[in-house]
């Protein structure tokens, strides 16, 4: 929005719903005026703003907040950090750790302000430091105090030195409109409901693995390699813990199984950090709904993390008042995620009942069960992943990682029976069959997730799958592939294990109900045409023919 | 200067100055306007800045205080010249 247009604005708005806010700026914010108006006008709202005099944020940040009045604070970089401020000149000399003392003063201080809506604008900094390489540290570590405070970043270039020499004000004319509608939009924003729970997925996010599969020995959350993010991301549940966030877990897991890590003592976070360890087989989303329920707090105060994108679209498809953050699968996004998560559940003091919030919520949940209520129909959003199944006739050639999946995989298991590579032979040179199936989606290559050995006699004798892959369909198109080739699957080989729930959910819906281990039939026309449509979410490629 | 670019500068500083919409501005001066005063001067400035998107320098806008100034001012920056 430009200065004309401003005008134009202004002068055909004939009124509407007061916006008063407090413009807190350290610069000369009457420049501001005509495009905040006019920001505002286009929204239908008459804009009364409130500035501070020039200069006079620091002081502004020591006197407690009005809770009545909305606040919105356009920072720079010399809000933290005075001695960056060009209109002061290049000190001749500046104390590093006094310089980062200050900052982090003041960004105590804003963090008190919890209703307080931050712009951060990331101004070029003087040439602080004889090394530039210093004080382009010291800017990035100013950025990440302000995101961490919830602040959203303004582009850099929005930052005018002619301006601010001239007038005080740090916004040149070819921005100061867009920044108007930024600082307007921030000061319409509701009230921002502080959030008050965080439920957190397990494998591959609290801890890296799959806990069903690989056991405590095989997952690692501790400070070394692989484990490294995992133990950071524990050790800042385990502060929010502290601070009064109140923690859940909710894992597609038996319960044995998920609390397996916990009982190891040897994790940042115990089992009774947490209101409730949900381990089960159902919807994500009803298990955060029941939560809400039993603590009786609203939806809109939960958090949730899980690194399978699958699962967060279902959770955010029923429960969109739910917050929902994907874990990082990189180390370097791990800093944005976790300055994110934390300034989500910002706060100003801890109190002792903060401190004691957990224990007395936990005993509100004992005895809680898993929902088994149905989740979202996800069927658009599988769609959107653009998935390809590959197929792979395994019967020949390299079978080593089908064999290894039918020895490691523990939940999606048709019976827990491990096979050696001699016995799978016997098999193959009997006239049975081995199939891989590799996926691939937008999200990335998933590998080969899927093996199923089919004996001659036409039982399937091995069918087992990733748990990553939970939630895609993927079984379900498989079997429906399967079950269009010649010489069909006509049974089961199903025995129960303690492990393998998922399966037995799978084999109930697909077969009916179970009666105790052994030969499970099916009707391969019947299972054909009832999950066509599942086999029509994938693009199936380089099927080789099974014979 | 073109005479989109002439009417688009007079334009920005009647409103700027809170001058009637038929004020002759092609001779105002700072001086001779008692409604030209330092924050108008901002609005001004970033007025110009924002219409024909320069940056205009300290010195520059320190300058800039009649309605020729600033027209040969942005002239000389290229801008509002006549495509030919």
């Amino acid at each position: 929005m430009n200065f004309l247009e401003a005008r134009r604005v202004l002068d055909r708005f004939t009124g509407g719903d007061p916006l008063a806010f407090v413009f807190a700026l350290s610069g000369t914010a009457e420049p501001f005026a005509l495009y905040l108006r006019a920001a505002a006008a286009k929204r239908g709202r008459a804009a009364q703003v409130t500035v501070l005099p020039f200069n006079t944020l620091a002081q502004a940040l020591r006197r407690p907040a009005d809770p009545g009045a909305i606040e919105v604070f356009l920072l720079v970089p010399w809000d933290f950090v005075p001695e960056a401020d060009w209109r002061s000149g290049v000190p001749e000399s500046v104390d590093e750790e006094q310089l980062q003392a200050r900052a982090a003063e003041t960004a105590r201080l804003l963090a008190r302000r919890t209703a307080a809506r931050l712009l951060y604008l990331p101004a070029a900094l003087p040439p602080l430091f004889p090394d530039p390489a210093r004080g382009a540290a010291l800017a990035r570590s100013i950025e990440s105090l302000a995101v961490g405070l919830g602040a959203r970043l303004l582009p850099a270039e929005a930052f005018a030195l002619a301006g601010y020499f001239a007038s005080g004000c740090p916004v040149g004319g070819g921005w100061i409109g867009r920044i108007a509608e930024a600082v307007v939009e921030a000061a319409a924003q509701p009230p921002i409901a502080p959030k008050k729970v965080l439920v957190t997925d397990l494998d591959n996010v609290l801890w890296n693995g799959v806990i069903g599969d690989d056991g405590v020995d095989g997952i690692a959350f501790e400070p070394s390699g692989a484990g490294y993010r995992h133990f950071v991301y524990q050790s800042l549940l385990r502060r929010l813990q502290r601070e009064g966030t109140l923690l859940a877990a909710v894992t597609r897991n038996d319960a044995e199984a998920a609390l397996g890590p916990f009982d190891s003592g040897r994790m940042p976070l115990h089992a009774d950090d947490f209101v409730s360890i949900i381990a089960g087989y159902h919807a994500k989303s009803a298990q955060i709904r029941e939560l809400a329920q039993r603590l009786n707090l609203g939806l809109d105060s939960f958090v949730f993390v899980d690194d399978n994108p699958v699962e967060l679209a279902e959770v955010s498809l029923v429960l969109p008042d739910v917050r929902c953050l994907a874990f990082p699968q990189h180390d370097d996004e791990l800093p944005v995620f976790l300055r994110d998560l934390a300034s989500l559940f910002a706060h100003s003091d801890v109190t002792a009942e903060d401190r004691e919030r957990t224990e007395m919520y936990r005993r509100r949940l004992e005895g809680m069960a898993p929902s088994d209520e149905q989740g979202a129909d996800l069927t658009r959003f599988l769609q959107d992943l653009h998935m390809t199944l590959t197929i792979h006739d395994r019967s020949r050639g390299d079978r080593t990682r089908a064999v290894q999946l039918i020895n490691k995989t523990n939940q999606f298991n048709l019976n827990g029976r491990r096979r050696t590579e001699q016995e799978v032979r016997a098999i193959l040179e009997g006239g049975g069959r081995l199939f891989g199936a590799s996926l691939t989606d937008r999200t990335g290559n998933h590998g080969e997730v899927l093996a199923c050995l089919v004996a001659a006699d036409a039982t399937i004798a091995s069918l087992v799958m990733s748990c990553r892959v939970f939630q895609r369909r993927l079984e379900y198109a498989f079997l429906a592939w399967l079950a269009t080739q010649p010489h069909p699957p006509v049974g089961f080989d199903w025995a129960s294990t303690p492990r393998n729930a998922p399966f037995r959910q799978f084999l109930g819906e697909i077969a009916g109900p179970l009666n105790g281990d052994g030969l499970v039939r099916i009707d391969p026309a019947a299972l054909a045409g009832r999950y066509a449509g599942d086999l029509g979410l994938f693009a199936i490629a380089d099927v080789t023919d099974p014979r | 200067m073109t005479e989109d670019a002439e009417t688009k500068l007079q334009d920005i500083v009647r409103a700027a100055l809170e001058l009637p919409p038929d004020a002759d501005v092609t001779r105002a001066r700072q001086p001779g306007i008692a409604s030209w005063d330092s924050l108008a001067h901002v609005s001004l400035m970033l007025g110009i800045e924002s219409e024909f998107g320069v940056s205009i320098a300290v010195a520059d806008q320190l300058h800039l205080t009649s309605y020729p100034a600033i027209r040969s001012y942005l002239e000389e920056h290229g801008v509002g010249r006549a495509v030919r």
